[in-house]
């Protein structure tokens, strides 16, 4: 049994791809490729036309061969011998059914329909997507909802380690990291002219008006003796600097030691996908934690623009200061064994999406035992629920355009997060793991026993076997009657 | 008694200041004015800082009480007068404002409101924000424009016919080209907005109100509006019912700046049948009670109402309503009388903080809720006669019991009667600069 397995990005151009359309689809090729190499063997094409050539040979040597297509639809090489599984995530509630948008440029293949008859069958990551296919090809269409496989446990679960009040967690990173201990945030520092502030004032109106304490404080409380490590330059013996001072520029990435103390919220994201809603992310953690500087978030931001995430970062900061609570951005890539050290460094994973085709770093940091915030909207609803996350409430039906369209008109929806839920969600999250021990060692300890039950490389390879056993011998069938039979899901498209 | 009165649009400009900071104060005033003339005598003031404490002084040589009502948020209230000054003040957030901004004390509504010792405002909501922020014995009362008797005239009108009098500006969904409004021409257009459709004094003399009507009285240029989302679940709700009209009457001096994107916000909902019209007309007392009267449905999704003067007056009059239930709207909406929309909080900021900071919660209306609420009261309107009568009187008999003259004229006499009381006692009052921790 062969496996070709193919993507539009590949291994060699991901760390600049990071961010891009469907770079994504890479790490689920990376995650499928190891329980696969235990059901046959694994080839990783370069170039999908390549198929063809091992098919025949395998065809030859009667051994079965099949391509799975790490990409949208869409995109999914079409018109080869070699039987094609497209294997793809999809977040909405509906699947594309016209060819209706300009840029599509009349490419049929752009009627997801078209390319899901051709294959016969696909594979997605959630119940979520596959019931939007079958809404689209008919209750029998073979798809099935198998999510990226997770090893065993690349680390210790979290409920083996200390809790992160217990000590200071030290992080070490080689990456350009925004820490806003280290931005002189000023919210006078934004004026926005259109706003009408009319309110007279005279000199008397200091001495005539009675005084009252000041709502907000101006500065964390302890910022200069427990963030010691904020000073400039080399911390001493190693090779690792502070975070560096920053304002509109994104800082160098250079090897970065970051102290971190108390509860560590962590949400690793583009933001630039504006279904992933940091901005609600950003502010409700803030608002929550304007008086406490023992919470943390930790923000790790992929994208294709990150200059322009970090001033739309700086703006949200400004604006929500003062406040005591403390958020760290990474930009950019970081090697598998920082995101493993992040993850132990983790409190709670944090997801605040509109909508998901799996979210794998939030079944990674699950996975690893970190308790979650989410929403159980869309894919999250296959995972997230109250035993290892605190659930978030969300609402259906929000209009939005198609994430590869022309962004003109509402094809679609995604919901609508409940801000004043994910606010309450903080609140509980931090009391649970500053007072009630017990409980977050258990919601640990379930989060990554779920996560193995739910795609546990064991769990993903009996999937895997089940559906290959099934349509491979569909498509032995199919070989051996006429070649003009179709499918009959196809037959039942044209009909239409 | 004599009581003075002032707000810094005078009456005759208020149709050029329509969208500008506190020109709504100019209708809460005309509001009061019945009630006021009521309880005592009314000077309307234009100059607060020259002719206040000349009255005053009259006043208290000859033993007549005299009270100023600054029909103005706190921070436009002058401080310094002789006279007892109580500001009246609108707020839909739930913190006040509570930082001198902009380096002026008085936006610290709490150090104005400390001085003048007293505050008149709308809603519950804005007297529980006020003492959060003030203390829980505050002086401040809930006083809503007392307009319920007014629109009972309205409300007992014969029906009218179905045809609203129209002068001038009407884009009929419709039939405008919404293809020209589409996202990408609304950018290549930029800096220049685009140019309102060619059609828009078609409609001059008569718009067609058959049909289940939805109307929106606001200032398109508040975000706290909502528009975005009247129109898309509108439209995503009624897409097929050729009788349904979103009509959206347009607050502002010049609308022409906005329309294209509420034009494009119809264009991205796709083909529709219903018809979103959008109104930006002087309509005289008649032509509006037409226009009342031919409404099946008032309709306000904000994140957040003060009081919402129209909304008051459609229910008043026998409107039943399409509302979420948040801030002021929480003293008057229930499912008796609308088809509530689900909110919750989200941050914001003060709408006059050139900051932008976030500083307060408002209400973030829920999309789906809105869809239902639409689909919902159509079919009342179209099925359900009797419910739709009932929801009309239930409308009507909760705004009698929020701002009709029987409620609000007690509790108003007795606020200023304690006002006054307060500043007669030199103990009590709070004129001089106090230091409050």
């Amino acid at each position: 049994m062969k496996f070709l397995l193919y993507a539009s990005i590949n291994g060699s151009s991901i760390g600049d791809q990071l961010g891009a359309a469907d770079y994504s689809y890479y790490f689920l090729l990376r995650a499928f490729a190891v329980v696969l190499q235990k059901l046959g063997d694994v080839i990783e094409l370069g170039d999908a036309s390549q198929a063809d050539a091992i098919h025949d040979q395998c065809v030859t040597k009667g051994e079965e061969c099949v391509l799975l297509s790490f990409a949208p639809p869409h995109k999914t090489p079409l018109g080869l011998e070699c039987p094609v599984v497209p294997l793809f995530a999809w977040e909405y509630p509906n699947i594309p059914e016209h060819i209706e948008e300009k840029s599509w440029h009349s490419d049929p293949r752009n009627d997801w329909r078209v390319v899901l008859g051709a294959t016969g069958r696909a594979i997605c990551l959630s119940t979520h997507t596959a019931e939007a296919v079958r809404r689209s090809m008919g209750r029998g269409y073979p798809i099935t909802a198998i999510p990226a496989p997770i090893p065993a446990s690349l680390t210790r679960p979290r409920a083996h380690h200390s809790l992160p009040h217990d000590a200071p967690t030290l992080l070490r990173l080689n990456a350009s990291i925004v820490d806003s201990l280290r931005v002189a945030l000023d919210p006078n520092g934004v004026v926005h002219a259109e706003t009408i502030d009319e309110a007279p004032f005279h000199p008397s109106d200091h001495d005539v008006l009675p005084e009252f304490e000041h709502a907000r404080h101006a500065k964390p409380h302890r910022a200069e003796d427990d963030h010691a490590d904020a000073a400039e330059g080399f911390l001493e013996g190693t090779p690792y600097s502070a975070p560096l001072p920053c304002g509109w520029e994104i800082p160098p990435s250079i090897p970065i030691q970051i102290t971190l103390r108390g509860m560590v919220y962590t949400s690793v994201l583009t933001p630039q996908a504006g279904r992933k809603n940091w901005e609600d992310l950003i502010t409700a953690f803030c608002w929550t934690f304007r008086d406490n500087e023992d919470a943390t978030l930790i923000l790790k931001l992929a994208g294709r623009d990150l200059s322009h995430n970090h001033l739309q970062l700086l703006m949200m900061l400004t604006k929500l200061s003062p406040f005591k609570c403390r958020v760290i951005a990474i930009y950019g890539y970081l090697s598998d064994e920082e995101y493993a050290s992040l993850a132990a460094a983790t409190t709670y994973y944090v997801n605040t999406s509109l909508c998901e085709g799996l979210c794998l770093p939030l079944v990674e940091f699950l996975n690893w035992g970190t308790p979650a915030i989410a929403p159980n909207n869309t894919a999250m609803a296959d995972y997230i629920n109250q035993d290892i996350a605190f659930v978030v409430k969300s609402y259906p039906g929000l209009p939005t355009v198609w994430p590869h369209g022309d962004h003109q008109i509402n094809r679609t929806s995604y919901n609508q997060l409940d801000w004043g839920a994910l606010v309450e969600a903080f609140e509980q999250s931090y009391d649970v793991a500053h007072r009630d021990v017990a409980r977050y060692r258990d919601m640990s300890a379930r989060a990554h026993q779920a996560m193995q039950a739910y795609c546990g490389n064991e769990v993903i390879e009996e999937a895997l076997r089940t559906f290959f056993h099934r349509e491979l011998a569909i498509e032995r069938n199919r070989r051996t009657v006429s070649p003009s039979t179709r499918p009959l899901h196809l037959v039942e498209l044209d009909s239409r | 008694m004599i009581l003075l009165i002032y707000t810094n649009t005078a009456a005759k400009d208020v149709s050029q200041r329509l969208g500008k900071p506190e020109y709504s104060y100019r209708f809460v005033v005309q509001e009061f004015k019945p009630l006021l003339e009521q309880i005592g005598t009314v000077i309307e003031v234009a100059d607060p800082q020259n002719e206040v404490d000349a009255i005053y002084e009259a006043c208290s040589a000859r033993s007549e009480p005299c009270i100023f009502l600054c029909f103005m948020p706190p921070s436009k209230t002058p401080i310094d007068l002789k006279c007892p000054t109580i500001p009246v003040y609108a707020w839909e957030f739930d913190h006040l404002p509570d930082e001198a901004f902009g380096g002026k004390p008085r936006n610290d509504w709490r150090r104005v409101l400390a001085r003048l010792g007293a505050g008149l405002t709308h809603s519950s909501h804005t007297v529980a924000r006020t003492r959060a922020a003030m203390g829980p014995n505050f002086p401040v009362e809930c006083v809503p424009a007392p307009l319920w008797d007014r629109m009972q005239a309205v409300r007992r009108m014969p029906s009218p016919s179905h045809v609203l009098p129209v002068n001038g500006l009407v884009i009929d969904s419709t039939r405008t080209d919404l293809h020209a409004y589409r996202k990408s021409a609304r950018i290549e257009a930029l800096p220049d907005i685009l140019p309102l459709p060619p059609n828009t004094g078609e409609y001059q003399g008569s718009i067609d109100m058959s049909g289940v009507v939805y109307t929106a009285i606001f200032n398109p240029g508040d975000a706290r509006k909502r528009w975005m989302q009247m129109i898309n679940a509108f439209c995503e709700a009624l897409h097929d019912k050729s009788d349904a009209t979103l009509l959206l009457k347009l607050t502002h001096h010049d609308p022409s700046e906005m329309l294209p994107n509420m034009l494009e916000a119809v264009y991205t909902m796709g083909p529709a049948a219903c018809r979103v019209l959008f109104v930006h007309a002087y309509l005289d007392a008649p032509e509006y009670n037409v226009l009342l009267r031919n409404t099946t449905y008032a309709l306000n999704v904000s994140s957040g109402e003060g009081q919402c003067l129209p909304l008051m007056e459609y229910m008043s009059a026998g409107i039943p309503a399409v509302a979420c239930r948040h801030t002021s709207m929480g003293d008057y909406i229930d499912s008796e009388c609308a088809f509530i929309v689900d909110s919750s909080p989200e941050l914001g900021s003060w709408p006059h903080d050139q900051r932008q900071s976030y500083r307060t919660v408002r209400q973030r209306t829920h999309y789906h809720s809105l869809v239902n609420a639409y689909r919902n009261s159509y079919y009342v309107a179209k099925h359900e006669p009797d419910v739709y009568a009932a929801m009309s009187d239930a409308a009507a008999r909760s705004l009698e019991r929020y701002c009709s003259m029987r409620v609000a004229r007690p509790r108003l006499q007795h606020f200023l009667q304690r006002s006054l009381d307060r500043h007669r006692l030199p103990s009590a009052q709070s004129m001089s600069p106090t230091r409050i921790l």
